[in-house]
């Protein structure tokens, strides 16, 4: 069982949104060592090499090149219950402050069956614990209500047309998005179409993460947390017939 | 200390907390404690007043070096998707 929340942050344009993503996995019995106390190693391992299955997961922020600001991971071995788990986190917080009041590298410890690792940004100093206590407490509450979102579930009716052109790319909502989304802004609605040529878009995807995260939102004039709510989206190149689903980003 | 002297520190250590959320850039949290700060200010007697001035606001500077870069962690491009081995991906990859 590896169970993670993050504090992430997005910038975009004069505004930063910020929330917590938190999300759980599943492991087979034979990749959790038993008496896993005793190697606080593991959790490197996990969290970077083998998260496992992702079974539940609660998103503030649509995942996906936003900066991570602190981290909570938790390992342990499948069947743990939220008490034990409650339990420990919690008696952890003392040693949390004590740790940061020393120094600012990753804190981490365990009992016989689980492992904790808590990290920070610089910039917090004095106040780690709150943020430990905010990212746990996230964290236990996906491990009792295990819900995946609905992008996970639903399926998506938000269409980008992207036409590929010369040395442009254009992108324009499908008609039957557009009828919809006037239902939910108003009668008169319309969406813009955006064009960008292919230097530019290298040159703002270097910086600034995929363009259709950036695209998206101000054909549609949702947040990407709303279309993530509406099923996520698609996006369609009626030239060569190819659909990409957002924000998963595969083929579909 | 007064019980409005314990709220200032108080709300000051929540104004630090959302401006490091946020990178500096205004929001509407900090709106609402610079708001609560600034009714408290009235509460405190001349002496706190004194004393607050002269720590100065140095820790609640804004950091305006955070606009322009992160922390160094990035998240993923999304999280695995469930009974899939894919690895992330960017929308360039497979466009």
């Amino acid at each position: 069982m590896y169970l993670s929340a993050h504090r992430v942050r997005r910038i975009t344009g004069k505004r930063a949104n910020v929330g917590i993503n938190t999300f759980l996995y599943q492991h087979d019995a034979h990749e959790i060592p038993e008496e896993i106390g005793k190697d606080k190693g593991i959790i490197e391992l996990i969290a970077n090499e083998n998260p496992g299955k992702l079974i539940a997961e609660s998103v503030d922020i649509v995942p996906g090149n936003n900066a991570v600001l602190s981290y909570v991971d938790i390992v342990g071995r499948e069947g743990l219950d939220k008490v034990s788990i409650r339990e420990f986190l919690h008696q952890k917080e003392q040693d949390v402050d004590r740790h940061f009041k020393e120094t600012q590298v990753p804190f981490t410890d365990s009992v016989h069956d689980i492992v904790v690792k808590f990290g920070i940004s610089y910039g917090l100093r004095g106040q780690e614990v709150r943020e430990y206590k905010a990212l746990a407490e996230r964290a236990i509450g996906l491990f009792e209500s295990r819900e995946p979102p609905r992008w996970r579930t639903e399926t998506p009716w938000i269409v980008i047309e992207r036409e590929m052109c010369d040395d442009q790319e254009r992108f324009s909502l499908a008609t039957e998005t557009a009828e919809r989304l006037r239902e939910i802004h108003e009668e008169n609605w319309a969406s813009s179409r955006i064009s960008i040529d292919r230097q530019t878009q290298c040159n703002f995807e270097f910086t600034h993460s995929d363009l259709i995260q950036h695209v998206a939102p101000i054909l549609t004039e949702l947040t990407l947390e709303q279309i993530a709510a509406q099923g996520g989206m698609i996006l369609h190149d009626p030239s060569i017939e190819k659909k990409i689903k957002w924000p998963e980003l595969t083929e579909i | 200390m007064s019980e409005a002297f314990k709220r200032y520190r108080h709300l000051e250590g929540d104004l630090v907390y959302i401006r490091w959320q946020h990178a500096g850039f205004e929001s509407e949290e900090e709106e609402t404690i610079l708001d609560a700060m600034e009714k408290v200010w009235y509460e405190l007697s001349e002496g706190e007043q004194k004393l607050l001035y002269s720590e100065g606001t140095q820790s609640l500077i804004r950091d305006s070096s955070e606009k322009t870069s992160n922390s160094g962690w990035v998240d993923g491009k999304i999280q695995r998707i469930p009974d899939s081995s894919e690895s992330v991906i960017a929308l360039r990859e497979v466009a």
